[in-house]
């Protein structure tokens, strides 16, 4: 009896270690790869983990492909949709609806990195840490600013005037009803954003430099048609004796948008074809743009390759690694637009010698004839198909540089492009939700 | 806590008094006064008693003051003699208990007479979980009326979806609480790597021959002592025990086949080259980079299913005297499914052990050790995956080409090498255990304290050769899942008779404590494809590795109380969830009552008339461990530098969803119990819903989770049996069910709808599970038609590129345009009916039975029409689409013209055309069976001897079109339901087996 007792004891002993230690207490779990909000940003380090999730927001699976690349290109004569998902044809097809849920991601994927650079933008200036310099708190917001400016100008291109937000997001309440700007206001925002970077950057910086903040002001300039203030932005991205003809095609970089393997994109899984492995074949560089490049231009042979009677970009080529591994980085800005903003500029200030001069650096480095008779009817054509094939398939530049020339009903009208084309809709989610925000004048709205 | 458990230390000092005996003996038959061998005879209150000899007979020792006998025998009435002073000799007939109203069930944390329930409980019997093939948990419960189980994917060992009175939720889980032996499992899908959109199945672990009882508490005063994980309902799974007598040995073998449902017809390799031609132009048969090959013709339906074998042996002893009771199993089921490929393998085995040390104190034991290997193929959504590359691929391409490699075109999967060479294995081995001690303190007092663990633990390793379309030089993917749960009980149960009253109530506190622990990697470009190691690969393509968990601490009561016909139920529960910030307390009551009319004598025809009204509170705290909390996440990194970003925008005063639900019930007996009769009415209201409210997207977060919007379930079962026949030769028993539910989003946030899936919209006033889409109205014949709607609008065209052979739809808003303002609701995934008639017949030694199995008003979103007949692109169309298309005026209204480009995507868009009707009749299960007579098992030495064959799934009548109705292409979403997208559809099957009693 006694020991049928102790057998009870004992387990019931046993039984209440469990629940007598604290294992079993309501506060006993928390989470190791997450901090609360007020423990996120406090110091130095955490400051420059928080600035390397900005950069992580702009490696968005959405964005290095439909944001940056694919959603402007189908949208112009750079590339045709050759896939399968039907709201990518929507883009192909000047038909994209609010309903786009590619669109819808693309978006709120741009204000993610929007939200994370608020929330740095915010915090830093209260952080208190001896290690934290001026120099390196700026260079940190000045990352910040850079990555926001870079969404905003993704944002303004493809809807015009968008909200603009500036502070992070902490509650759900009404100040999240935010109406759109217009896209004056956003762009100077926009430029608000990139002079801060373009004074304050530093070798700190995780690859953001000056003459990238530079570059994006000169980018923004051209789409403002402030053409003066254009060439002394590019000036100031490459210096002012730039030699674009000793770099390879390419290689002229000012800041990309880098991947590891670990952490890459599927950019070529999607330009790749099916025969090249475990490629998707979703986007093509178009019939017109092949059309474009001149016999003997070497560039082509670095930018289209034909295989099974296919056309296919190979700029992204890393297709030998997996979708989601590789390591193809986005060509946010190179010497060659700095380039090529120059000559237009040249052209429109009259300078046809100038203009000449930076043109045939990059007509030469792709072993191409110099052009020698640029006048007042030729020069755009002549620096936009240029800019047509030295920079296809790298994001919106053929779009952009024919909206803001007024070309685009021209150019595209046959392909399905109407005036209305200039903006996308706004996501319905965010009409839905938003109670400030009007839809825009889209075609379908 | 402490106090309690001091409290149960002087309660266990307390001593008991000793006992003198006496002799008593006694015949026990039925009414026919045929011996029931093996009946048990026990002293009620005590552990003294024994068993029925081969002619009835018994004796026991009875203690001096012991008032009566309880002598019980499986499928007859328990019956309580009362022992008179100075009688030596009991004569004691036995009862046939007909439908069953004396079985004793456990509700909650305490036992009850099916006859006094005054909740809405099903239950299946043992025979009736393991009858069809491949049997799960979950496969089972589908035959309780008002539980509706689906199968998303027909892949051995995938998950279901099981709903029980309806969906009441959108974020959190709407399975109900599995508990086994009362201790609540560890139930969902955990593989990390998705193969499309089928699900794991963490309750495959149980083995269904293990099972002696499954109770399905449906109503809020059975599930309330549940809590905040009540709120789906609540299965009580019973596993397998000794019976006091003579050790019973057992083998049960199964051999048969799988096979595929049904198959769809595509077009063969001529009329692939004509739809290329009509789809592309004169030239357009040369497409596709060379991977076509037009002397070629694959069936690739034909090539990827087969009759494949299932086999399944089940080893199982069980006995034990009066004191110790042991039943003991080891299983093994190997389960090829229709595609080749697919396999399910299970080793489990199984100890229960039951020992009274003393008149006062029991020891339970139960231990279940399972190991399975689940072997995966991708499909659904995929272009990877076998079914999808069988349904969409041209025949025109070779199984292999003539250098031996498998043929692909436009980066489809070679449909044979998804089946072939793609190997990935779902690994687990887990422990289900639990050991308690129980101590009656007083007559009246007893003390309990239970442990139970439920340890899982996954591991899935994959590895996709360089032959797939998949990678292009090999690709290694490996994770392991481990979860933990504890639980630690300590219950006190108090039973007494005031006068005609008797009462029973338990108190107890229940301690949980969850943790998991996942990590996963993937690495690509291996060596060579004899090189299928993680060592060998050259490109680490992610690492991921987290921790999570949960407690849940409770405090429990209820009472049953009973006073003639009057049954009274009360319970209550407080749950302290760590899921929660501000809101950690959950409070849950339950109460039900009911009378019986005919307590003491019959009324008119009834035996039994019983008014039931329950009244109850659950709760539902399903969510993710952390999803409350506002946080930074790492893992943000660039290149090589760690980064941080918010991850979570959180929410400090969520709290879990509550559901209110009422239930009328009606229990009636007829003709000598031999039919019984059970109607449910019920309404529960899901308010306090954890959704992901929609934000504007510009806010860096496009929902948040919050507690908004609500929903009503409200139905009616009804359950009839009818015990036919019943005598020596020959018996038939029937059993009609049928459910109703109607379900009704009631409220949503600012009551915006939510879109999911393909064409799912959530919204008020809708079912979950509504499909939104266009209308359309047949098909333009001619220009004519065109042009009049054209000239609807100023604006624009009606439809932008339409021209005659494309679907025309309705312009809901009448703006004579078509846009995504004039989409509307085009069907329900629920169905509003399930209904199933189960007859079994024995006729001497044979046995018949049969379960047809109802789903009626369900839709189908059969986003397959969109590829396989959206007659626009390179994939292979159905025979009926390609031959039918609209090719001149007059052609009908079913299949569009062949075009392509964008404008051909009218063609394809979400519309009531890609919805079709997937009510079904199904004869899920029938079985055929011999046993042989005594006397000539006798002879071989055998206690019994059994032969059996079985049908699955072996007649379905339905419109469907494509594979099967019963289908998600979503898996486990609980409101993404009803899509087919290129889904393996289940089996049907054939098996035949042998049971052997030694």
């Amino acid at each position: 009896m006694i020991k049928q007792l102790s057998y009870l004891a004992a387990l019931a002993g046993f039984a209440s270690m469990f629940s007598a230690c604290d294992d079993f207490a309501l506060d006993s779990v928390q989470p190791i790869d997450s901090v609360p909000l007020e423990l996120a940003v406090t110091d130095a380090n955490s400051a420059g983990a928080a600035r390397a999730g900005i950069y992580d927001e702009l490696q968005d699976a959405t964005l290095t492909f439909d944001g940056y690349i694919a959603s402007y290109t189908y949208f112009s004569d750079d590339c045709d949709w050759t896939g399968t998902f039907p709201t990518r044809a929507q883009f192909d097809s000047y038909n994209v609806l609010p309903s786009n849920a590619t669109m819808g991601a693309v978006w709120a994927d741009y204000y993610d990195v929007i939200n994370t650079a608020n929330n740095l933008i915010s915090v830093l200036p209260g952080v208190e840490d001896p290690s934290l310099t001026d120099e390196t708190r700026n260079n940190f917001l000045a990352e910040a600013r850079f990555g926001r400016a870079l969404a905003y100008f993704h944002l303004v291109t493809g809807w015009e005037g968008v909200p603009l937000v500036l502070t992070p997001t902490v509650a759900v309440g009404d100040e999240l009803n935010v109406p759109a700007s217009s896209a004056d206001e956003v762009y100077a925002q926009i430029i608000e954003d990139a002079q801060f970077a373009a004074d304050n950057l530093t070798d700190e910086s995780l690859g953001m430099n000056r003459g990238g903040a530079n570059a994006l002001l000169a980018r923004v300039a051209m789409m403002q048609s402030r053409f003066d203030d254009a060439k002394g932005f590019a000036t100031a991205a490459i210096g002012d004796d730039y030699d674009l003809t000793d770099v390879p095609y390419l290689e002229d970089e000012i800041f990309y948008l880098k991947f590891i393997s670990t952490d890459g994109t599927s950019i070529a899984f999607f330009f790749g074809t099916p025969d090249l492995g475990a490629s998707r074949y979703s986007i093509a560089p178009s019939a017109k743009l092949v059309a474009a490049y001149e016999d003997g231009d070497l560039r082509k042979a670095l930018s289209v390759d034909t295989l099974g009677g296919r056309n296919y970009g190979i700029k992204y080529n890393d297709f030998t690694a997996a979708a989601g591994s590789q390591t193809d980085p986005i060509y946010f800005f190179r010497a060659a637009e700095q380039v090529l903003i120059l000559a237009e500029v040249a052209a429109r200030e009259g300078d046809f010698d100038e203009a000449e001069r930076w043109l045939n650096q990059v007509r030469q480095r792709a072993g191409l004839d110099d052009i020698d008779d640029l006048d007042d009817d030729n020069y755009l054509d002549a620096i936009l198909k240029e800019r047509y094939v030295e920079l296809a398939m790298e994001g919106g530049f053929r779009l952009w540089d024919l909206r803001r020339t007024g070309r685009a009903e021209e150019v595209l009208g046959s392909e399905g492009y109407n005036p209305c084309d200039n903006v996308w809709p706004f996501p319905q989610d965010n009409i839905d939700t938003n109670t400030a925000l009007v839809q825009n004048d889209c075609c379908n709205c | 806590m402490h106090r309690l458990l001091l409290l149960s230390w002087v309660l266990l000092m307390s001593c008991f008094a000793a006992v003198s005996a006496q002799q008593i003996t006694g015949k026990i038959t039925d009414k026919e006064g045929v011996p029931m061998i093996g009946a048990s005879v026990f002293v009620i209150g005590t552990t003294t008693g024994t068993v029925a000899d081969i002619d009835g007979n018994f004796t026991l020792n009875v203690p001096e003051n012991a008032k009566k006998l309880a002598v019980s025998y499986t499928g007859f009435s328990t019956q309580n003699i009362p022992l008179i002073a100075g009688q030596t000799a009991y004569q004691i007939t036995l009862a046939n208990d007909g439908i069953g109203l004396d079985e004793v069930i456990v509700v909650g944390y305490s036992p009850v007479r099916r006859k006094d329930l005054v909740g809405a409980v099903a239950s299946i019997a043992s025979e009736d979980i393991t009858r069809e093939s491949g049997a799960t948990v979950q496969s089972a419960l589908r035959q309780a009326p008002g539980v509706v189980v689906q199968q998303s994917s027909g892949a051995p060992g995938s998950g279901f979806n099981v709903r029980v009175r309806g969906v009441t939720s959108v974020n959190a889980d709407n399975e109900p609480l599995f508990v086994v032996d009362g201790v609540p499992v560890i139930a969902g899908s955990f593989a990390q790597q998705g193969v499309g959109g089928q699900s794991s199945n963490a309750l495959a672990d149980i083995n269904p021959a293990d099972i002696e009882s499954m109770e399905i508490l449906k109503d809020a005063s059975t599930t309330a002592i549940y809590g905040s994980r009540a709120a789906n309902g609540v299965v009580l799974i019973t596993t397998k025990s000794g019976k006091a007598g003579k050790t019973k040995i057992s083998l049960n073998s199964s051999y048969g086949f799988n096979e595929v449902i049904n198959k769809v017809d595509v077009v063969d390799g001529t009329q692939y080259n004509q739809y290329l031609r009509e789809r592309f132009g004169a030239g357009g048969d040369v497409i596709g980079g060379g991977g076509l090959d037009t002397t070629v013709s694959s069936n690739w339906q034909d090539l990827i299913f087969d009759r494949n074998p299932v086999q399944s042996h089940q080893l199982s002893m069980s006995g034990g005297d009066l004191k110790t009771k042991f039943y003991a199993s080891l299983g093994y089921d190997n389960e090829n499914g229709a595609l080749n490929g697919t396999n399910f393998t299970r080793y489990s085995g199984r100890v229960n052990l039951d020992h009274r040390a003393t008149d006062k104190l029991g020891v339970n034991f139960n231990l279940s050790y399972t190991n399975s290997d689940n072997k995966r193929i991708q499909g659904d959504n995929n272009i990877y995956g076998a079914v999808s590359a069988a349904l969409l691929l041209p025949p025109q391409v070779p199984v292999r080409r003539e250098d031996g490699s498998y043929g692909s075109v436009f980066g489809l999967e070679n449909p044979v090498a998804a089946t072939e060479v793609y190997d990935n294995h779902l690994v687990t081995n887990r422990i289900i255990g639990n050991i308690s001690a129980s101590y009656s303190l007083l007559d009246e007092l007893s003390l309990k304290v239970k442990l139970g663990v439920d340890n899982l633990n996954l591991r899935e390793n994959v590895f996709e050769p360089s032959s797939l379309q998949s990678t292009a030089q090999g690709l290694i993917f490996e994770a392991s899942n481990l979860r933990t749960r504890i639980i630690n009980e300590y219950l006190a149960t108090y039973t007494d008779q005031f006068g005609s009253t008797s009462l029973s109530t338990t108190v107890g506190a229940i301690y949980q404590r969850d943790d998991i622990r996942r990590n996963s990697f993937e690495t690509n470009d291996l060596p060579s494809d004899n090189f299928p190691s993680a060592d060998a690969a050259a490109t680490p393509a992610f690492t991921s590795g987290d921790k999570f968990g949960s407690t849940l601490n409770s405090y429990i009561f209820s009472a049953n109380v009973n006073n003639g016909g009057l049954y009274v139920t009360a319970s209550f529960r407080a749950d302290g969830s760590s899921r929660f910030i501000n809101n950690r307390w959950g409070y849950f009551p339950g109460i039900a009552a009911g009378y019986n009319f005919a307590n003491l004598n019959p009324v008119g025809p009834f035996d039994l008339l019983k008014a039931r009204v329950s009244y109850g509170q659950t709760g539902n705290n399903n969510i993710g461990d952390f999803e409350a909390r506002p946080l930074f996440a790492g893992g943000a990194s660039y290149l090589t530098t760690p980064g941080i970003s918010q991850s979570q925008l959180g929410n400090p005063d969520l709290v879990w969803e509550t559901t209110n639900q009422i239930n009328v019930g009606l229990d009636m007996a007829l003709a000598e119990n031999r039919i019984g009769i059970t109607l449910d009415f019920y309404q529960k209201n899901t308010s306090d819903l954890i959704l992901n409210r929609p934000i504007p997207s510009s806010s860096g977060f496009g929902q948040v989770i919050a507690n908004v919007g609500s929903m009503q379930n409200t139905g009616i079962e009804a359950a009839v049996t009818f015990e036919t026949f019943n005598n020596a030769d020959f018996s038939w028993t029937t059993q009609l069910s049928a459910a109703y539910n109607k379900n009704e989003v009631t409220e949503l946030f600012n009551d915006q709808p939510q879109d999911f899936g393909f064409a799912t919209r959530l919204a008020v006033g809708q079912p979950v599970g509504s499909f939104f889409g266009l209308e359309t109205d047949g098909i333009y014949q001619n220009q004519a038609a065109i042009d009049a709607d054209n000239s609807l609008s100023e604006d624009r065209d009606y439809i932008p590129g339409a021209a005659p052979g494309d679907f025309r739809f309705v312009d809901q808003d009448g703006n004579g345009i078509i846009n995504d303002d004039d989409r509307t609701f085009i069907g329900q995934a629920l169905p509003d009916v399930t209904a199933g008639i189960d007859n079994k017949l024995t006729y001497k030694g044979l046995e018949l039975d049969f379960f047809l199995q109802f789903s009626l008003g369900n839709d189908v979103y059969n986003n397959n029409l969109a590829f396989a007949e959206g007659l626009n692109g390179v994939f292979a169309p159905t025979v009926r689409a390609f031959e039918g298309a609209w090719r001149q005026e007059g052609d009908g209204n079913m299949f569009p013209r062949i075009v392509g480009g964008a404008s051909a995507e009218n063609n394809r868009q979400d519309s009531d055309r890609l919805v079709e009707d997937g009510s079904f009749m199904r004869l899920k299960t029938i079985n055929l069976a011999y046993s042989f007579e005594d006397g000539l098992i006798d002879r071989i030495g055998l206690q019994s001897l059994r032969l059996f064959v079985r049908g699955t799934n072996l007649v379905t009548v339905t419109d469907y079109s494509f594979f099967d109705p019963e289908v998600n292409s979503f898996g486990n979403s609980n409101v993404a339901l009803g899509t087919d997208f290129l889904t393996l559809p289940i089996s049907k099957s054939v098996v035949f087996g042998v049971n052997v009693g030694f």
